[in-house]
């Protein structure tokens, strides 16, 4: 019998705009020792059904079954269910700063954990906690253990959450997104430690996420959940190589890693429907490129598909292995003419002509500060031993006046008009504070940042404003960087009102066409930020930053904010926007597979500096650095082999280090499978690497040579970390791991 | 479909084909939210009634003091008084009584509106003009100037309003206009400490950062930027700030140092009626302006509570229905 076993989950809310049906109808169920992805977008009520079984969301309408261990979740009242959660079923959130208490430490809070649900002594479940700290692969776990939450780096603060979860031996754990708050490289070692718990344990697992490549790596059977639906289930395997929903194969499709370079992303048209009504159809079929008028009748009912036993699907279509249009000769519907565009369907699928038309015109650039007698492949930006170091604010209690956190520690590049030059590391790298940098938004502390060869701090107040005609920025936050009160018409306008280009019916007649431009309806200028969605937003931003036809864009995480479906959207129309308007392009990004789609050339960065940079497909087939190759080997591919067989990789140990205090010599020698001694010592430079004709510069003692791989490297304990505050043993190590 | 070919082109945004029958969430402003809350809140809906009733009440006084044919200053030696020469209890002629000059308790409770109106509604947009005027700069800006502009509205702060007032009073003589501007005066740092706050907050967001990079000067952020995000903050604490003022008016007026007899307010006409005890041979002296007063602040400050849980409904209290609204 199975674990869990869900019938017909729905749960409801009652809100402002009315009913929200948050589930409708989902079915799963997890065997004992099994893992299960739960995968769906932002609103796909994921989440909400799990907290939903718990009670653990009060003001909900919930109806349905939820057999585990013989009883019905859903029927148990509050005291019951407390002694079920945390006890039988454990959980695991995305956030572990919010969901560990601040003021308490963290060997009381688990010892406490132990305490609620069992008769153990306070020395007892002390103990006991200082074990499960040691289990997860926290160093020094009897120190760490009288330390608070704050004391901890993200990934290791998540796994105090695990010890937490582990505790009383639940026979389930849910993870809501729990790598989703953590760089890669840290994603990569918690879920490698949550694997290697559960085959432990045999604790069943079902794990939450938006990410098909965490779930490609981890999990036995997925669910993908669309609008409160399951739209299939099946085994892994089964869902990357045989996809049959629609939508599965949509967002497949949509995540770059899954094209190569010169491939336009095919997204998912459109946006995820409301849920303020329970679904009368398929809630897919106004995306869905296959649509026809029978899945209008209903929703479709989950139903066997394929060859692999307990695949299920809710689609209509044939199984037999048919395309969506030969399978459905009848599709007539506005479904029908979808497929044929969807490769142009998200960018600017308008004529040439009038693209034309609608870029801004060029106004009289002050001679001097505009690029445009510059040749397509010359240099437009460049930066010389680019420094900022921000002073550490003096607190009370800091104690530590005169020191400050190196942001961007001497980095020098340029970028060539008309190319584009991504730029990857992980949080805290600098990577954002020289997006600001180079756009003059933050004065440099020291160095040079040239555009067209004028230095940006030799400008005066006038020519600075001129200089933002050509320097735009996109901004990560498409919430965070509208103004909420302003109508969108405006903030689209607004260039043209700070720089007195043009008022009035013009000014309006040029921000509708702006918003034709990046895809959204001129009918909507008069609207406010909050009634858009988040791509559509993020379309908003992009108008703005092109408003007065500037030469550089840089942009700043700009799809990081969004669901992958849209993400490939908003992809492909900066792509098309940039073959179009002739931009350049500065890209940043923490996500590897989504810079390698869009770059030409890039930089990856490590605390500050930059470690490697050169042509894509030099950095991504062949690294040089050794922080390179660890990188994009912890990057969740969302695909499965078709053995079933895992990929390599090469697990780095700790986290970044803190910028304040950066390591001496190369930065990276702490956390490096090949440091030796002089890496602790002396700071390897930038340089041409001999025999190597790709263009690249590397910042390495010892760069990894061709067709030696990291997992070769001497390596030491997997689990031995020198994180967060604790960096007295560096670990010289990177765990090869195969799993 | 209006949806025009490049929508259906691009695949964005406009309901595609047959997404027909979604429900419209969209196409609601900020205020238009706002006020659908508000009127969702009954008490809110009452408060704001009782206070549009007394503004009109106060526009109109003229009006209606004719149309009861009373004037707020006029005696009744006659009628207005018993033979005893006390005031005349509430009656058919004088709805609420007489005072002891045999005054009509009516007409001046209304022309008493009109002063607190004035007063209160005055001093407060005085006060909140100057308030986010200087939360602004001293937000915005930061450094010296900001640590003077945020010294300077602590020191006001620490002074005893009823006191200074007193003094004031004392030198140049009692005025309407003089206790607006000293009510107003202290008043301003109340707003400007909160204003300044959520500058400090704003300007970090990244749509000022936004605006900056756009080439906006410091003036526009703070004016096109930052301002209409300080609205909702300033009306919220506005209204709550009127029946203070309401109250400090009617308190110095009681004592004599604002409003001078024979004006009407309702601080004066509390304080006649404590006088020699009158009140307790003619409770209605004491009581319909005491109610008046009550009733007026109270519906001021219901209604800035409304306001806030409306214009900013994460904060205060907490979602009716509870549970996510994502």
């Amino acid at each position: 019998m199975a674990l869990l076993d869900v019938q017909d989950l729905r749960v409801s809310f009652a809100t402002d705009d009315g009913i929200v049906e948050a589930v409708q109808g989902l079915s799963f169920s997890v065997e004992r020792g099994q893992t299960m992805g739960i995968v769906g977008e932002s609103g796909s009520g994921k989440s909400v059904a799990t907290q939903a079984i718990l009670g653990l969301s009060p003001g909900a309408r919930v109806s349905g079954q939820a057999e585990f261990e013989g009883m019905d979740l859903l029927e148990l009242d509050e005291s019951q269910l407390q002694s079920i959660r945390g006890a039988r079923i454990a959980m695991i959130f995305q956030d572990p700063l919010t969901s560990l208490h601040p003021l308490y430490r963290v060997g009381k809070q688990i010892a406490e954990a132990i305490r609620a649900h069992s008769d153990a002594s306070r020395r007892e479940a002390d103990g006991r906690a200082v074990e499960l700290l040691d289990l997860v692969g926290i160093p020094h776990p009897s120190r760490r253990a009288r330390d608070f939450p704050h004391q901890f780096s993200g990934g290791m603060r998540q796994r105090v959450m695990i010890a937490m979860a582990l505790a009383l031996r639940p026979s389930l754990i849910i993870a809501d997104e729990p790598t989703t708050a953590l760089d890669v490289t840290v994603q990569a070692q918690i879920l490698e430690l949550l694997a290697d718990l559960q085959s432990q344990f045999g604790t069943a697992i079902i794990l939450i996420t938006h990410d098909l490549g965490v779930v490609a790596d981890f999990v036995n059977e997925v669910v993908v959940m669309y609008a409160g639906r399951t739209m299939e289930r099946s085994t892994v395997t089964a869902t990357f190589t045989e996809p049959h929903h629609p939508y599965t194969k949509g967002l497949l499709d949509s995540i770059p890693s899954h094209a190569a370079r010169s491939d336009r992303l095919r997204p998912i048209k459109g946006n995820p429907p409301s849920s303020l009504r329970a679904a009368t159809r398929c809630p897919f079929s106004p995306r869905c490129p296959a649509a026809h008028e029978e899945c209008l009748v209903a929703p479709p009912p989950l139903r066997p598909v394929g060859n692999s036993p307990g695949h299920l699907s809710a689609c209509l279509l044939p199984d037999d292995g048919t395309t969506l249009r030969e399978g459905l000769p009848g599709a007539s519907a506005p479904g029908s003419t979808a497929e044929t565009t969807t490769s142009q369907a998200d960018g600017a699928a308008e004529p040439p002509g009038e693209a034309a038309t609608t870029a801004p015109v060029q106004v009289s650039a002050e001679p001097g500060l505009s690029a445009e007698g510059v040749a397509e492949g010359e240099i437009v930006l460049e930066l010389t031993d680019v420094v900022k170091h921000f002073p550490v604010k003096g607190g009370a209690f800091a104690g530590q006046r005169g020191q400050s956190v190196r942001a961007v520690d001497g980095i020098s590049l340029h970028v060539r008009k008309g190319e584009t030059l991504g730029l990857v590391g992980e949080s805290g790298c600098g990577k954002s504070t020289l997006a600001r940098l180079m756009t003059g938004l933050l004065p440099v502390t020291s160095g040079r940042v040239e555009f067209v060869s004028r230095d940006l701090s030799s400008l005066s107040p006038r020519e600075t404003r001129l200089l933002r005609r050509q320097l735009q920025m996109v901004f990560q936050d498409p919430y965070g960087s509208l103004n909420p009160r302003r109508r969108v018409g405006s903030i689209i306008g607004d260039p043209f009102a700070i720089h007195k280009v043009c008022s009035g019916a013009e000014r309006a007649s040029r921000v509708q066409d702006l918003m034709r431009l990046v895809g959204l309806s001129p009918e909507h200028f008069n609207r406010f930020p909050a009634e858009f969605s988040g791509g559509q937003r993020q379309r908003i931003g992009i108008a703005r930053a092109l408003a007065l036809n500037p030469e550089v864009v840089v942009c700043d995480e700009p799809v990081s904010a969004l669901d992958v479906s849209i993400q490939a959207q908003i992809l492909n129309l900066l792509e098309d926007l940039q073959s179009q308007l002739r931009l350049t392009y500065v890209f940043i990004a923490h996500d590897l597979s989504v810079v390698r789609h869009v770059s030409d050339r890039v930089a990856v960065m490590y605390l500050g500096k930059i470690v490697e940079m050169g042509p894509v497909e030099a950095i991504y087939e062949r690294a040089r650095h050794p922080y390179t190759a660890s990188l994009l080997s912890a990057i969740p591919v969302a695909e499965v082999a078709a053995g079933g067989e895992r990929r390599e990789r090469v697990l780095l140990s700790g986290g970044v280090p803190s910028p304040v205090n950066p390591p001496s010599g190369c930065r990276f020698h702490p956390r490096c499978p090949k440091a030796q001694e002089v890496c602790s010592v002396e700071e390897p430079s930038l340089r041409h690497l001999g025999g190597d004709s790709e263009g690249r510069v590397v910042a390495c003692h010892f760069p990894v040579r061709a067709g030696e791989t990291l997992a070769s490297a001497a390596w030491g304990d997997a689990n031995s970390s020198s994180d967060g505050v604790l960096q007295d043993k560096p670990a010289t190590s990177a765990a090869p791991v195969t799993s | 479909m209006s949806a025009s070919t490049a929508d259906i082109l691009l695949g964005i945004d406009t309901e595609f084909g047959i997404a027909d029958d979604e429900p419209d969430i969209r196409g609601r402003t900020p205020m238009r939210l706002a006020w659908a809350r508000l009127r969702r809140d009954k008490v809110s809906m009452a408060a704001l009634g009782f206070v549009i009733f007394i503004c009109l009440v106060g526009v109109f006084a003229p009006v209606l003091t004719w149309l009861i044919g009373h004037g707020p200053n006029t005696e009744y030696p006659n009628i207005g008084l018993t033979i005893f020469g006390h005031p005349v209890p509430p009656s058919r002629t004088f709805l609420l009584g007489t005072d002891d000059l045999g005054r009509d308790v009516l007409s001046r409770l209304i022309y008493g509106a009109r002063v607190s109106l004035e007063v209160g509604v005055g001093a407060t947009v005085l006060a909140t003009v100057l308030g986010v005027a200087a939360g602004l700069i001293s937000g915005y800006y930061g450094g010296m100037l900001d640590a003077f502009i945020a010294r300077f509205m602590d020191i006001l702060l620490a002074f005893p309003i009823l006191l200074f007032a007193l003094a004031l009073v004392a030198r140049f003589g009692p005025s309407l206009t003089l206790i607006l501007l000293v009510i107003a005066f202290f008043e301003w740092p109340l707003i400007g400490r909160l204003v300044r706050g959520q500058v400090i907050a704003l300007r970090e967001r990244e749509f000022v950062e936004a605006a900056r990079a756009a080439g906006s000067s410091n003036l526009r952020i703070m004016f096109v930027d930052i301002t209409p995000n300080l609205i909702a903050l300033a009306v919220v604490y506005a209204t709550l700030l009127i029946p203070v003022n309401i109250v400090l008016e009617a308190t110095l007026s009681y004592l004599g140092l604002g409003i001078q007899p024979p004006t009407a307010s309702w601080g004066n006409m509390i304080a006649e009626a404590q006088n020699g005890d009158l009140y307790t041979i003619a409770w209605w002296m004491l009581v319909f302006p005491c109610v008046a007063l009550f009733l007026t602040t109270l519906a001021f400050n219901l209604l800035g509570d409304g306001l806030r849980d409306a214009l900013d409904p994460r904060h205060g209290r907490s979602n009716l229905l509870g549970g996510k609204t994502r």
